[in-house]
């Protein structure tokens, strides 16, 4: 996509959600004072957002000197990525910790093409195992979801 | 001296220790692991920061900050990549020398050359902490919103490729601060009847978010261009005598760096280039940079990790980050409540005593770190991407849901890293955005006090002498490059007529 055709989508896109967060935000039966009146400054800063969504617009317009965005992304690696990582971060506290782990792991680099699954297998395993008694034994931490053996067990 | 007793006995404590050697070498290897750099490493690490003590936060924090800043240095020389933007100057002769068979010696002097600027930055910056220590007793919520719009200016800096971009990521980072709870009367603002907005976003899951997820979606959607060879490397100290003939250059280098770190908004990247091209005009070897010359390796190095210590005094000294990472550490430090600012050399002058003597011990630790860990080094970069980014990415998770246990969180980072990866696609800096999201609280607390002292009244915020000399020193900043072109263009119009 051209640099100017993105500079007026997101000009755009920002101009209309500082005027949506300007309406729906409230306050307009606050107090006039500005010391005293919560929305005051923050309504002065969705001003200004939507003063440099028209400038950005008003730029790519004229088409003065409008960066060019990469334009050879692996657009199907990184929405499998998006997907992978967001299932993983909002199933995180459902499935608990280690399951979700192992399951990011394996599915995340065979995704991005790893192709040697012993090796996969044993970094997954010894990160996932590394990482929960660092948080439970070391940090006092402990992640969601069915727990280890805690070390102090292991080997008293 | 009771402050400095303080300061000691938090030095000497295991944890503090403990953290400040793992953060350097942990610093060490993410900065040497190429694209992921400072940033990450201190997003990362922050969460950890919610459960250890004041005194080991900050410890782990600085380390990994010196640490990380130097590991750049050893994938710049090794594999001809430099780990992190700091030391992109340091792949013009550190590369060519490790080619020529002196990769251990080039390690050595990259070594050698960022504890010396970090370690003169650390005196210096000590040395000068009391005269800006009793700049601090004269500042109210007037000044402080007057220093808060100073440090706003440093976006401008950060943003001159598209000042619209920039301006725009910064006033969003402001906005999103002011959801939840108002810091003067207690309403709740923009929470839109969500029950987990009523806190506000957390800076945590922010930054991570924004900086370390937003990478893992850009490195996958980057283009591979294949692999680079690894050199193999012996780590080899610089003898006395040549560390003597190039003495003049390890100094020089690093009063650049520490001067440029103290310089809101430039950052080390610049440093390097500066102290680098400074180095090539004036070193007797200058006809050999660019071929593996050690003048040119020492440039770069001394003057990326002085800058580590330089830029620490805006920040502590004035609440003002230089650059991104300093705007992550400003972040922690308020997490840990600690308010950066004038003030904070008076009332907390044993832990500004602390950061210096931390920031000294995290140099030695890099020295010897950098010296025990070389032959680890080479193997270190040959760990597979993809294994490298899911790691990222549960250490993303673990950190920022241990903090509270809320998966809100977790999907704060998520949108905090579609919005990164998106704003940097289309040009968006995204240093702005965390530069307005620290500093928003402040400036709309100390201009709300600012205006109920004033009844109301803006004109009082200029009856205050600081205030009325930041506001100019803002103006000036901000027209300096008008008056900078009308005054080129005035001077060339003269010369035509002559």
């Amino acid at each position: 996509m051209k640099a100017r055709v993105l500079d007026l989508c997101y000009g755009g896109a920002a101009l209309a959600a500082a005027v949506a967060v300007f309406i729906a935000g409230g306050g307009n039966d606050r107090p006039v004072a500005v010391a005293s009146n919560p929305y005051w400054y923050p309504k002065v800063l969705l001003v200004l957002i939507g003063v440099c969504a028209i400038w950005l617009m008003v730029k790519a317009v004229l088409n003065s000197h409008a960066a060019t965005p990469p334009d050879r992304l692996r657009w199907r690696s990184l929405t499998g990525t998006v997907v992978i990582s967001g299932a993983y971060l909002l199933g995180y506290e459902w499935l608990g910790f280690v399951p979700a782990t192992l399951a990011l792991m394996l599915v995340f680099a065979l995704f991005q093409g790893f192709r040697r699954p012993l090796l996969l297998v044993v970094v997954a395993v010894l990160f996932t195992v590394l990482i929960w008694y660092g948080f439970t034994d070391l940090l006092n931490r402990q992640p969601p979801g069915p727990a280890l053996p805690s070390l102090s067990a292991l080997f008293s | 001296m009771d402050a400095l007793l303080s300061a000691l006995s938090m030095l000497a404590a295991p944890d503090a220790l403990l953290a400040v050697v793992a953060g350097t070498l942990v610093g060490i290897i993410i900065g040497a692991l190429p694209g992921l750099g400072s940033l990450l490493a201190i997003t990362m690490a922050l969460p950890l920061t919610f459960v250890l003590g004041q005194g080991a936060s900050v410890a782990l924090l600085l380390g990994i900050y010196c640490g990380s800043v130097y590991g750049g240095s050893l994938s710049a020389i090794l594999i001809n990549t430099p780990g992190t933007p700091q030391s992109a100057a340091t792949v013009l002769d550190g590369y060519p020398m490790a080619r020529r068979g002196e990769a251990g010696l080039a390690l050595g002097w990259a070594t050698t050359a960022s504890a010396f600027g970090g370690i003169l930055a650390t005196v210096i910056l000590a040395v000068a902490s009391p005269l800006l220590a009793r700049i601090g007793l004269k500042f109210g919520p007037v000044e402080y919103f007057a220093l808060g719009v100073f440090a706003l200016t440093c976006i401008v800096t950060v943003s001159r490729d598209n000042l619209a971009k920039g301006l725009m990521a910064g006033l969003i980072g402001l906005f999103v601060a002011v959801v939840g709870q108002d810091p003067v009367t207690g309403y709740l603002r923009y929470d839109f009847d969500v029950f987990d907005l009523s806190a506000g976003i957390g800076l945590v899951p922010f930054l991570v978010g924004l900086f370390a997820l937003s990478e893992v979606f850009w490195r996958a959607a980057e283009r591979v261009n294949g692999s680079v060879p690894v050199i193999r490397s012996a780590f080899r100290c610089p003898s006395l005598g040549e560390l003597r003939r190039r003495f003049s250059m390890l100094l020089k280098s690093s009063l650049i760096g520490t001067w440029i770190g103290t310089l809101p908004g430039v950052g080390a990247s610049s440093a390097s280039m500066i102290s680098y091209a400074e180095a090539k005009r004036s070193s007797p070897n200058r006809d050999k940079f660019g071929t593996g010359e050690p003048d040119g390796l020492i440039a770069s190095e001394a003057a990326n990790n002085a800058v580590t210590s330089g830029a620490m005094v805006p920040t502590l000294s004035l609440g003002v980050p230089g650059d991104p990472i300093t705007a992550v550490m400003l972040g922690a430090l308020v997490l840990q409540g600690v308010t950066p600012g004038p003030r904070l050399f008076l009332d907390n002058q044993e832990l500004v005593l602390f950061i210096f003597l931390m920031l000294f011990v995290a140099n030695i630790c890099m020295f010897f770190g950098g010296w025990l860990m070389s032959p680890l080094f080479s193997r270190i970069l040959r760990l597979p991407e993809p294994l490298l980014m899911a790691a990222v990415v549960v250490l993303v998770a673990a950190g920022t849901y241990s903090i509270n246990g809320n998966p809100f969180d977790l999907l704060v980072v998520l949108l905090a890293g579609i919005g990164g990866f998106l704003l940097r696609y289309n040009g968006f800096p995204l240093a702005p955005m965390v530069i307005g999201f620290v500093l928003s609280p402040m400036i709309e607390q100390s201009l709300r006090q600012g205006l109920l002292m004033n009844r109301g009244s803006f004109l009082g915020f200029f009856a205050s002498p600081i205030a009325s000399g930041l506001f100019l020193i803002t103006a000036l900043f901000l027209l300096w490059p008008l008056l900078s072109r009308l005054r080129k263009r005035v001077f060339s119009s003269a010369t035509v007529k002559e």
